[in-house]
């Protein structure tokens, strides 16, 4: 049918650029009629035929844009338009609609033909680890964590890291990776016999310590008295809260449960209770156990063990845990945890009882004013919660774990101390062998790094300390540092082999260098077997290591560092706190993760019957029966505002500033993540709206000016709407009916109704917006596949991958839309499995 | 079809190795460098300042033009230099194209999108053709800080101020004790083994290289692009150990102050990379520097619950648009500062290291979105013969940004005739 009809107009038209339009050129964006429209309406009578005012002539310009000069000319065109140069004043004038339609349509024609200009041709350039692969090597090669703050940051594009395109490498680079590589073989190889440490620590040694402080703050009082009927200022506010301190000392020492343990009030008053190991040598993982149980006749589940990891005094903890707790005193139960001891993060661990109030009461800590400590300690006095008695707490480490393959027990047969000059060639290949992911180095850089060795040893080094020299030189080396898939110019697309194949497996999904097992299979040459490859997939995702792909991928994707500069104080919740701040993002990994996991349908990132939640999350949503300290699914009820990724608070929270909630910032990211129509960025030079004395206005009010310029309209009538559908949710993703003025000063009823981007659908509120979106499924499903190739190929995804993309996504569609198996797909597409 | 092998066999002879995790090899303290220079001139410096999302809008720019200019609420914290600095009014990098990328460009003045099959492609930065002839004879060429890339927002993509001559990322350091170690952090050792140790970094950077090399062979061009920015960095450590060996037994200089301890609010740290940068020009280890600042932290320090982002879309009468007054208030602070340390120490000719620096201070973006007739400052006489003290007002939207970094180039004895899209010299300030 097709060949007939280019028959018919070889025909009719001969020669002709339509005939051209088959072949080449259909590669090529095209300006389209629309524009060229109403450029005929408005711009040739001076810049056609008949006139050339400044010497410039559109009627003859390239509709194709085949180059970077076509797109340029048509960029300027934009921009004039867009700054409301052109047509001048004199000029006949187009209508609001026609210029908001054609601003839209050349914004679409230009990124369409910037992503054409600029395809990559399905090749991927070489790429460096980036800072969390290179840990995540150094980990699984050597067993131990390392410290990679002192690397320079990489490069991103389109927000994620793993583009060869996007790194960079500088001198900087080379003298980091041998000096971190040097420390790392320092510590491993240093030969101090493992000491593993269980401490346990009884507390109630707090009431000893507040028993000796009380006569100090008895003599406090007394001074104040002195010093108030000396007149000075400010200090009967200052002896109000001593007395308020030495009351409840007192009563917490009349508390029973003091002698044999410890209770946890809200803090400021009593120590915390923490443990610190130091720095202990190996590291590892640690198991950390609380005996604990809230002071209450029977059990509850509003109360929850605070955990900070850091410092004393640290203005940001280096980790936070919470933990349900759910034994009373009488009838106490054990909190069991682990953490990574990498001497890098303090070993510190401090247990409070969560108190919701706490950052916004510590707003005031660093204020020097005594009213607001005052008000802090009269606050306390109101806290009604339960305390929370903890008995003991214990850590033990570092837990048994299998010998890394570079450890001191693989490489040197457990012994690094007899050692001769004998041994260093053959461990030295050994040692290039695993860090080259198995590739066989040649004999030459071998010999190079012996020179390395034997220059050391001529300069008075030991035997192990001459290895390290030349080792520390293998983890600064290109091979190591890259993942190298050679092809010369001229060479064909290729297949990987399946070691190269394992290593972009294992990348993908656990960012660190292939396990045992496959590389067992790789020299089975079975890798590529489609069902060993689904097979593989399927374990690796099972595995612990998959987390590295899950919150890497979710966090790049979803944007969620965005939440790193929410102030939990400036928000106007009393619940929001920085647990909820820290869990509201495991949230949204423990979600993927299900979807993952359980093979469900990706659908359910748009609208799930169920979520997943621990027991502080249920709580903050005042959802029932998700009590617990560990993330698992709960039912929702069927009209739930909770189901998928739109009900989430880290959603929520990240597209406003945390104060307050941005229709603009929430629409956009529906458009891009959800909908897969991502709007344009703000186009640069155009002004700003005047945005002064607009305080007593609803956000919806004030936005109402986007649509009375053209320039805005065009990209913020599919914007806005979307936003608007989601007003129902405050800053941090809590339901209001009532939304306050910018200034906060007037409040208005919520107006959630809205129109999706197609200028079709309209929706009254929020879930009948969420039924629409649940129709465009396949949109969100291209978006979803195109952003897991990005990050799993190291490439943009481009005008070259649409047939892959489309038929991944069509076989996904039919397979129920299950998520893992949107995985298989992908590695068993021809990009995953060429180079 | 087989290309030249970038390192010729000559240079890795010549004896590379690098500071590296050894200890520090030889610097070249003011006594022995510039006593060595004295009959030329002193020697010129540049610093490059920028930061993302622009300044208060209604209170950084001057209105008069000229010498009697009432200096605005910003600048204020600066009125007591106002001799030694210029104000530049309406300089654009008009081939800039993103609205929230306020330093990717601001010293390449280049158009990204311009290379065909490159989504994004960058020239080189007008600081690194200025290392060239100013960095030959101290230790570091140039030096590239920045501030993390959460504190960096508004800033774009880019890892400093700085692209190479490919139009790479240059890292820039984000650690002001990284920084320290780099500049002063080695032990003294032995001359026998500093000698030792330049010999051993010779034949570790030969092995890193031989592998390098290996892989090269094997790849395609676009690839070769990558680990062609190996070699480089290679080169680049050679470069500073061929000095070394050339100061071998000189004394080094000792660090002005003590190694700096972690734990910083964000003032300290602006201010101890300045510090740094002041003793890295006393000690004469490097003539040009590009700082990319940081914002979000000085905002929260202040006291502001308001994210940067916030303060260039917000109504005069904000919380937001007072925290962006109080930020650049504090940064003009911060600047003042630095001039005052570098008024402070004398070239040997005499005449003050700041009379020979030029010092350009601004951002990429004005406010909002707006990328034209952006913020723009110069300071110091670079050497002399510059028109300072004034507020120069230049067309609007015309004027080329790059007109300036040509300027600065010619100042400082770079001869150029173009730079980027500059279109000619800016009239007045360079005399």
């Amino acid at each position: 049918m097709r060949r007939f009809a280019v028959i018919v107009s070889l025909l009719l038209l001969g020669p002709s650029p339509a005939v051209h339009a088959a072949g080449p050129d259909a590669d090529v964006a095209k300006i389209s009629p629309r524009v060229t429209a109403f450029m005929q309406t408005y711009c040739f009578k001076c810049h056609g035929p008949n006139k050339q005012k400044g010497k410039l002539r559109l009627d003859t310009m390239s509709t194709k844009i085949a180059d970077g000069t076509v797109a340029l000319a048509w960029q300027d065109i934009l921009d004039k338009l867009n700054l409301s140069e052109m047509p001048p004043e004199e000029a006949t004038q187009p209508s609001k609609a026609e210029l908001a339609n054609v601003l839209e349509t050349l914004t679409a024609n230009l990124r369409e033909a910037r992503r054409r200009l600029t395809d990559s041709g399905g090749h991927i350039v070489l790429r460096r680890m980036n800072r969390r692969e290179y840990q995540q090597t150094i980990e699984q090669l050597f067993g131990v964590p390392v410290d990679v703050s002192m690397l320079p940051e990489d490069g991103k594009v389109d927000g994620f890291d793993t583009l060869g395109q996007a790194h960079s490498f500088s001198s900087l680079h080379l003298e980091r990776y041998l000096h971190i590589g040097r420390g790392v073989l320092d510590n491993v190889y240093a030969g101090k016999a493992a000491r593993p440490v269980r401490k346990r620590s009884e507390p109630e040694g707090a009431a000893k310590k507040i028993k000796e402080e009380l006569p100090r703050l008895e003599k406090k009082i007394k001074d104040y008295d002195k010093s108030i009927a000396q007149g000075k200022k400010g200090h009967d506010k200052r002896q109000a809260i001593t007395k308020e301190e030495a009351k409840l000392s007192k009563a917490y020492l009349a508390r029973p449960e003091t002698t044999d343990g410890t209770l946890l009030p809200f803090r400021g008053l009593n120590p915390s209770t923490f443990i610190h190991i130091g720095k202990v040598a190996p590291t590892g993982k640690f198991r950390v156990k609380v005996r604990c149980g809230v002071v209450s006749d029977k059990p509850r589940d509003d109360i929850f063990l605070k955990v900070v990891r850091g410092e004393f005094r640290a203005k940001v903890p280096d980790e936070l845990f919470v933990f349900q707790v759910s034994g009373t005193q009488t009838q106490p139960k054990i909190i069991e945890f682990t953490f990574d001891v990498d001497n890098i993060r303090s070993n510190r661990l401090a247990f409070e009882r969560r108190h919701t109030q706490r950052e916004k009461l510590e707003r005031f800590a660093d204020s020097r004013s005594y009213y607001f400590k005052y008000q802090q300690v009269a606050h306390l006095l109101e806290d009604e919660l339960p305390d929370v008695w903890i008995d003991w707490v214990e850590v033990e480490g570092p837990l048994p774990r299998d010998p890394a393959p570079l450890s001191v027990a693989k490489l040197f047969n457990g012994d690094a101390s007899k050692l001769t000059d004998a041994d260093a060639r053959p461990t030295l290949e050994r040692f290039v062998y695993e860090a080259f992911r198995r590739a066989k180095p040649e004999t030459a850089y071998i010999d190079k790094l012996m020179h390395v060795y034997t220059e050391a040893r001529g300069n008075g080094d030991p035997v192990k300390a001459a290895l390290i020299d030349a080792m520390s030189v293998v983890l600064a080396s290109p091979r190591f540092l890259y993942l190298f898939e050679p092809k010369p110019d001229g060479q064909n697309r290729r297949p990987l082999t399946d070691r190269e194949l394992a290593v972009r497996l294992s990348y993908f999904l656990w960012s660190g260098p292939p396990d045992e097992e496959l590389y067992a299979i790789t020299k089975q040459d079975r890798l590529r077997d489609p069902n060993v490859l689904a097979k593989q997939v399927d374990r690796m995702i099972a595995s612990p290591r998959a987390n590295q792909f899950i919150e890497a991928f979710t966090t790049q994707w979803l944007e969620l560092e965005r939440l790193d500069g929410i102030a939990p104080e400036a928000t106007p919740s009393w619940e929001y706190d920085e647990l909820v701040k820290e869990y509201s993002r495991r949230e949204v990994f423990a979600f993927f993760a299900t979807l993952l996991r359980e093979n469900l349908p990706a659908t359910n990132l748009i609208n799930s019957e169920f979520a997943v939640l621990n027991g502080l999350m249920a709580d903050f949503y005042g959802i029932e029966g998700g009590a617990g300290s560990k993330f698992r699914k709960v039912k929702l009820p069927s009209d739930s505002i909770r189901g998928g990724l739109l009900g989430q608070s880290a959603i929520l929270t990240l597209t406003g500033t945390g104060e307050r909630t941005s229709p603009v910032e929430r629409g956009a990211f529906v458009l891009r993540k959800l909908l897969h129509r991502p709007p344009p960025p703000a186009p640069a030079n155009v002004p700003m709206l005047d945005e002064e004395s607009v305080g007593t206005r609803s956000i919806r009010d004030t936005l109402s000016i986007h649509m009375s310029t053209p320039q805005c309209n065009s990209c913020h009538r599919r914007i806005d709407p979307l936003g608007f559908g989601m007003e129902n949710f405050d800053p941090v993703g809590r339901w209001r009916t009532q939304v306050p003025s910018t200034d906060g000063s007037v409040q208005f009823k919520v107006d959630p109704s809205g129109v999706m981007p197609d200028g079709k659908r309209k929706f009254a509120d929020f879930l009948a917006m969420k039924r629409h979106m649940v129709q465009d499924k396949d949109a969100m499903l291209t978006g979803l596949t195109e952003a897991i190739m990005t990050y799993a190929l190291g490439r943009t995804i481009g005008f070259t991958d649409q047939e892959v993309v489309e038929r991944i996504v069509r076989e996904t569609a039919d397979d129920d839309y299950r998520l893992r198996n949107l995985i298989i797909k992908i590695v068993s597409s021809r990009p995953f499995l060429s180079k | 079809m087989k290309k030249i092998d970038p390192v010729s066999r000559r240079v890795v002879l010549r004896g590379i190795g690098a500071a590296l995790c050894l200890p520090m090899l030889e610097t070249f303290g003011p006594s022995t460098a510039l006593a060595a220079s004295k009959t030329v001139a002193s020697p010129r410096r540049m610093i490059f300042l920028s930061y993302g999302w622009g300044v208060a809008r209604n209170d950084w720019f001057p209105e008069a033009a000229g010498a009697d200019y009432k200096i605005t609420k910003c600048l204020e914290p600066l009125a007591r230099h106002r001799n030694d600095f210029s104000v530049l009014s309406n300089l654009s990098n008009k081939r800039a194209s993103d609205g929230h990328w306020g330093c990717t460009t601001w010293l390449t003045s280049a158009d990204v999108n311009a290379t065909p099959g490159k989504q994004f492609h960058n020239t080189v930065s007008v600081d690194q053709l200025a290392a060239r002839k100013l960095g030959i004879e101290t230790r570091f060429e140039s030096l590239e800080l920045a501030a993390s890339k959460e504190d960096s927002k508004g800033a774009g993509p880019g890892l400093s101020l700085s692209w190479s001559e490919a139009g790479n990322p240059i890292a820039g350091e984000t650690s002001p004790v990284g920084l320290f170690d780099r500049l002063f952090g080695a032990a003294q050792v032995p001359l026998e083994q500093r000698k030792y140790q330049l010999r051993h970094n010779h034949s570790v950077l030969d092995a890193v290289l031989s592998d390098a090399k290996s892989m090269n062979a094997r790849l395609s061009k676009a690839d070769r692009e990558k680990v062609e920015q190996y070699f480089q960095s290679v080169r680049d450590i050679e470069t500073r150990l061929n000095k070394a060996e050339d100061w071998l037994d000189k004394p080094k200089p000792k660090a002005p102050f003590d190694r700096p301890k972690g734990n910083l609010t964000t003032s300290e740290e602006v201010k101890l990379m300045y510090d740094l940068m002041v003793a890295a020009i006393q000690t004469d280890q490097c003539r040009v520097f590009t700082y990319r600042q940081p914002g979000e932290g000085l905002i929260r320090e202040l006291g502001y619950k308001v994210d940067g982002h916030k303060t260039t879309h917000c109504t005069t009468d904000s919380e937001a648009y007072e925290a962006a007054i109080a930020r650049d208030r504090q940064r003009a602070e911060q600047l003042a500062y630095l001039i005052d340390r570098l008024k402070a120490l004398k070239d040997p000719d005499g005449t003050s290291m700041f009379h020979n620096t030029l010092i350009a201070y601004g951002s990429g973006i004005r406010t909002g979105h707006k990328l034209r007739d952006t913020p723009t400052l110069i300071a110091g006489h670079g050497g002399g013969g510059m028109n300072q003290g004034r507020h120069y007002v230049y067309e609007s939207n015309q004027t080329p940004l790059a007109n300036l970094w040509l300027g600065m180039l010619n100042q400082v004895g770079v001869d150029a005739k173009r730079f980027a899209d500059s279109d000619g010299k800016l009239g007045g300030l360079f005399g």
